[in-house]
C-alpha cells in the first residue's frame, strides 16, 4: 500500500485500490490497543433514483436504512451476534448519503474483520425476514415522528427544498416501506454495494498490508459505475417554504433558522467550501462568540443554542438554534449579528481565535477512530483528502469567510422550523 | 505500559504522570478527595461548577472561553465521581498537545494555571463567592438530582441504597439529596469552600507527551499558593458483612406511569473480600453480570427471557455489587428467584471452564482498553491511587490472568444478598 505522512498532524496513512474499485485506507496508531474497521458505502436517504446500467431507477423511501437492517442477516445467522460473541463492539448507521459498518475490537481483530467483510458483501434476505423487519421499522418509524428533535430539523429541510430528497425522513414511512420486498433489496445491493462504490477504512496498530490481502481475498465481486444520481433540480438559495411549526410535548420552545449553501461537485474545493462554512458557524454563533453570549445573557435562548454547516451530497445548509425562551427575539439578533458582520467585518484578534480552536478540535478529533473514519470516508466519496482538514483551516482568509456569512446568512434564503410546546 | 511516575509535588498534592506520544491531545485533571457525607456532598458538587463560571484574571464564562480559544480551543469541564465512600471533584482540562502547535505557545502551563486559578482565585465580592455563579449553579444541580429521578433504574438504584445502606455514608449519591442541596448558600459554600480546600488532598493526573521535569514545575508553581491546613490523607471506606443468618430484605414500590418493572439488588462481598483480591472480584463481576457471556445475560435474558436486561457492576472499594433489571411485574418473582440462584451458582462455582474462561478474558479486554482513553486512565488511577490502591492495569492483567475456579469459590463463602428492590406501576 502507498504511505503518506502528514507531519502536521503527524498521521500516518495507507491507501490502495483494488483492480475491482474498492478503497482501502488504514491510518495507522501505533501504541493502542484497540482498532477500528468501518466498511462503509457511498449511499444513504437521498439515493433514491440513479442510472445504473443505462437505465434510470426509482426505489421507495427508507431503502437504504431497510437494507442496513437486514445486511447482518446471514446464512448461519446473525452477524452482529457472530462480532460480538467474538469480543467486538459492532453496529451500523444509515446517514442521508453514506451507510457504514464498523466495530471496535482489541482481540481477534482478523477474525472480525473477516467477518465484516463477509457479511457486508454478502446479500441474504427472504420473504419472512423482510416481513419481520417491517414491523420492526414501522415501530422505529413511530418513535421517530414523536421525536421533536427530528420534526424540527426535517421541518426546516422540508421549507429549504421543494424536491430535494434530503426532505424525506431516512427511514421513510410506513406505507413506503410496505413496497420493499426481497428482490428491491437484493437489486439496491447490487448497485451499491458493489466495491466500485464502497470504501474500507481501518485504524489501529494494524499492518496495512494484511488489510489490503484480506479484503482483496473477499471482495471479489466486479466493480461497476453508478454513472448518475438525481436529487431533483437546482432550486436556487431561497427556499420554498419561509416557516414550519408544530405543537409538540416540550419544556421550552425548540428553533432551528437556516439556509442553503451550494456545494461543488467534489475535490478540494468541497473540503474548502465544507470548512469556510463551519468556520461561518463558530464566528457567528459558537460558545465565545458576541451573539452566543448576548442571546444566553439576555435569556432569550438556553445553554445548548449553536450553529452548524452541514454538507449532504450536492447540497449543504447552514443552521442556528436550540432551545429558546424567545424565539422571535433570538431570530432578529442572528440577522442583525449577520448584518454587523457584512458591514463592518469581524474583528481578527477574533477570527484568529477561533481559527485557533478549530485547529485544536480538529486534533482532537483524530484521537477518535470512529470520526478519522467518517471523514476519510467521506472524503473518498467525495475525492477529497480528508485529512488536509487542518491545513486548509490555516488557509481560509477571514474575507472568505466575511463574504460566505454575507452571501448566505440573510433572510431572504433563510427559512424558520418551530417546535412549541403543547399548552403553550 | 508507557513511562509512569508518581510523586507528593506539595504537601497533600499528588501527581500521577503517564508519558505518552499516542494522543494529538494532552491531558490534565485536578481533583480534591473528600469522605463522603450527607451534609457536604451536595456542596462538594456544585463548588467546581461555581468556579468554573469566573477567576479574579477571568471573571465571566466570556472571558474564560475567549481565553480557551486562543490555546487551541482547550476545555476545562467540572468532575464529581463517587469512589466508595469518598467524593472525588475538581476539573479535567484536554489540550493540544505541543508537538502539533507552533513552538512556544506554552500551552500546558497556561491551561495548569488556569486550573490552579479556579481553585485559588475565584471570582468574589467581599471575600464571598459570586452570589450570581452560587445560585444558578445551585439550581442546575437541583435540577440535574432531579432529572436523575426521571431515570426510572437510576431511581431504584437510589431506592436500594436508601435502604439498604441506612446507617452507612454509602447511602448517598454522586451528587447529593435534594433537601441538602436547597440549604446552599453564598455564606456557607464560601465558608465549606476555603475548608474543604484546605483540608483535602489533591490528586492530579497527567497522560501526554511533556517530560515530567516540565509537567512538575508548572503544576508546582502553579498551585504552590495552596492552603494547606490539616488534611485529611486517610480516607477509608468500610466493607460491611452481612450478619449470619440474616434473611434477604425485600421492598418493592409502586409509582404511577412505569411500563416495565425496575428491579434492583445489592450484593457484598464481605470479608473475604479485601484489595488482594481485586482481580477475583471482577471475575466474579464478569461471570454473573459484568459480561455479554455473563450468567446473567445467558440465563436470564436469552435462555429464559425474564427480562429486557440483566446485568451487574461492582465498587471496588465498598466491595458492592449492584445488580440491574427491567421486568414485567408479573414475573418479578420468577425473575428475583432466578437472579439470586445465578448468584449461588457462581459462589457454588458452579460454572463451565469455558465461562471462566471468557470472564478473564472479557475483563483483560477491558483493562487493555484503559490506555487508549485519556479520560478512562484519569479515572482509573485517580480512583484507585487516591484510596491507596497502587496496580497499573498491566498489573491488574497479570492478577486477573490467575484467577481460578478456587478463588472465585473462596470470595463466594462471604457474598451475599442484601436486598432487593422492586418498583413497577400503579394498578389503575
Amino acid at each position: 500500500m502507498k504511505k503518506v505522512d502528514y507531519a502536521g498532524i503527524g498521521e500516518s496513512v495507507y491507501f490502495d485500490k483494488l483492480d475491482n474499485g474498492l478503497g482501502i485506507f488504514v491510518v495507522k496508531k501505533e501504541g493502542f490497543a484497540k482498532k477500528y474497521a468501518y466498511f462503509a458505502t457511498n449511499y444513504g436517504g437521498v439515493d433514491r433514483r440513479f442510472k445504473f446500467g443505462g437505465q434510470w431507477i426509482d426505489t421507495p423511501m427508507g431503502v437504504a436504512h431497510f437494507l442496513e437492517h437486514k445486511m447482518f442477516d446471514m446464512p448461519e445467522g446473525n452477524a452482529l451476534n457472530t462480532l460480538a460473541s467474538n469480543g467486538a463492539s459492532p453496529n451500523a448507521y444509515t446517514s442521508l448519503d453514506i451507510t457504514a459498518y464498523h466495530f471496535e475490537s482489541v482481540d481477534n481483530f482478523w477474525e472480525n474483520l473477516e467477518t465484516l467483510l463477509k457479511f457486508v458483501s454478502t446479500p441474504y434476505f427472504t420473504k419472512e425476514s423482510v416481513m419481520k423487519e417491517q414491523g420492526i421499522i414501522g415501530q422505529e418509524i413511530g418513535m421517530v415522528n414523536d421525536n421533536p428533535g427530528t420534526e424540527l430539523y426535517y421541518g426546516l429541510l422540508r421549507c429549504l427544498y421543494k424536491d430535494h430528497p434530503i426532505r424525506e425522513n431516512i427511514v421513510g414511512t410506513v406505507e413506503s416501506i410496505a413496497q420493499i420486498t426481497e428482490e428491491t433489496l437484493y437489486a439496491c445491493h447490487k448497485m451499491f454495494y458493489n466495491p466500485k462504490n464502497m470504501v474500507l477504512c481501518v485504524v489501529g496498530d494494524v499492518d496495512p498490508d494484511m488489510v489490503y490481502d484480506m479484503a482483496k481475498r473477499i471482495i471479489t465481486q466486479p466493480g461497476e459505475e453508478i454513472t448518475d444520481r438525481d436529487y431533483g433540480r437546482d432550486e436556487g438559495l431561497g427556499p420554498y417554504e419561509k416557516r414550519f411549526r408544530r405543537k409538540m410535548q416540550v419544556a421550552s420552545p425548540l428553533f432551528f433558522l437556516g439556509g442553503k449553501v451550494k456545494m461543488p461537485k467534489g475535490g478540494e474545493d468541497y473540503l474548502k467550501t465544507l470548512i469556510k462554512g463551519q468556520i461561518a458557524a463558530q464566528v457567528m454563533a459558537g460558545a465565545s462568540s458576541p451573539l452566543y453570549n448576548n442571546l444566553y445573557s439576555k435569556g432569550l435562548v438556553m445553554s445548548d443554542f449553536s450553529g452548524e454547516f452541514e454538507a449532504v451530497a450536492d447540497t449543504a445548509y447552514i443552521v442556528f438554534g436550540g432551545e429558546a425562551r424567545d424565539v422571535s427575539g433570538a431570530v432578529e439578533m442572528i440577522y442583525a449579528e449577520a448584518e454587523k458582520i457584512a458591514e463592518r467585518g469581524i474583528d481578527k484578534d477574533y477570527y484568529d481565535r477561533i481559527i485557533k480552536s478549530m485547529i485544536g478540535a480538529e486534533l482532537r478529533g483524530l484521537n477518535r477512530f470512529d470520526d478519522i473514519c467518517y471523514n476519510v470516508a467521506r472524503g473518498y466519496f467525495r475525492d477529497y483528502d480528508a485529512m488536509r482538514a487542518s491545513d486548509i483551516i490555516r488557509t481560509i482568509s477571514r474575507e472568505e469567510v466575511e463574504s460566505f456569512i454575507k452571501d448566505h446568512v440573510n433572510e431572504n434564503y433563510f427559512a424558520l422550523s418551530v417546535i412549541e410546546p403543547q399548552n403553550g | 505500559m508507557s513511562v509512569f511516575f508518581r510523586e507528593e509535588i506539595l504537601q497533600g498534592v499528588n501527581l500521577t504522570y503517564i508519558n505518552t506520544e499516542k494522543f494529538k491531545t494532552g491531558y490534565l485533571s485536578a481533583c480534591l478527595v473528600a469522605p463522603l457525607r450527607e451534609d457536604t456532598a451536595g456542596k462538594n458538587a456544585v463548588l467546581p461548577s461555581v468556579l468554573r463560571r469566573g477567576t479574579s484574571t477571568y471573571p465571566d464564562m466570556d472571558s474564560i472561553s475567549a481565553f480557551l480559544d486562543s490555546l487551541y480551543g482547550a476545555t476545562i469541564d467540572p468532575v464529581v465521581r463517587k469512589v466508595g465512600e469518598t467524593q472525588v471533584f475538581g476539573f479535567q482540562a484536554e489540550f493540544a498537545d505541543d508537538r502539533y502547535v507552533p513552538a512556544g505557545e506554552g500551552i500546558f502551563e497556561k491551561v495548569s494555571s488556569l486550573v490552579a486559578e479556579m481553585f485559588l482565585y475565584p471570582h468574589t465580592f467581599h471575600g464571598r463567592l459570586n452570589e450570581e455563579y452560587v445560585k444558578s449553579e445551585k439550581q442546575n444541580l437541583i435540577d440535574e438530582i432531579r432529572a436523575s429521578l426521571n431515570n426510572k433504574q437510576l431511581y431504584a438504584n437510589q431506592r436500594l441504597l436508601a435502604n439498604a445502606c441506612a446507617g452507612e455514608a454509602y447511602r448517598t449519591g454522586r451528587l447529593g439529596s435534594e433537601s441538602e442541596a436547597a440549604k446552599i448558600s453564598v455564606a456557607t459554600l464560601t465558608h465549606h469552600y476555603h475548608d474543604i480546600l484546605s483540608s483535602s488532598k489533591m490528586e492530579i493526573f497527567y497522560c501526554g507527551s511533556l517530560e515530567y521535569e516540565r509537567v512538575k514545575d508548572a503544576l508546582v508553581s502553579s498551585f504552590s499558593a495552596m492552603p494547606r491546613g490539616n488534611v485529611i490523607k486517610d480516607i477509608t471506606t468500610e466493607i460491611t458483612d452481612i450478619p449470619e443468618g440474616r434473611e434477604i430484605k425485600i421492598i418493592k414500590e409502586e409509582m404511577e406511569n412505569i411500563s416495565q418493572g425496575k428491579f434492583s439488588m445489592a450484593v457484598r462481598l464481605g470479608k473475604n473480600y479485601q484489595h488482594m483480591s481485586l482481580g477475583v472480584l471482577l471475575v466474579f463481576n464478569a461471570l454473573y453480570g459484568g459480561s455479554v457471556s455473563s450468567k446473567l445475560f445467558s440465563n436470564v435474558r436469552e435462555r429464559l427471557s425474564l427480562c429486557y436486561y440483566a446485568s451487574s457492576s461492582v465498587d471496588f472499594l465498598k466491595g458492592f455489587m449492584l445488580v440491574g433489571s427491567g421486568i414485567d411485574k408479573g414475573k418479578f418473582q420468577i425473575a428475583k428467584d432466578e437472579i439470586i440462584r445465578q448468584l449461588e451458582d457462581v459462589k457454588a462455582g458452579n460454572f463451565t471452564d469455558e465461562e471462566l474462561k471468557d470472564a478473564i478474558s472479557a475483563v483483560v479486554t477491558d483493562l487493555k482498553r484503559i490506555m487508549d482513553y485519556q479520560s478512562a486512565a484519569d479515572v482509573y488511577f485517580t480512583d484507585r491511587f487516591s484510596n491507596g490502591i497502587y496496580f497499573t492495569p498491566e498489573e491488574m492483567i497479570s492478577l486477573v490472568e490467575k484467577v481460578t475456579r478456587e478463588d472465585i469459590v473462596k470470595l463466594g463463602k462471604s457474598v451475599k444478598a442484601d436486598t432487593v428492590y422492586f418498583l413497577s406501576g400503579k394498578e389503575l
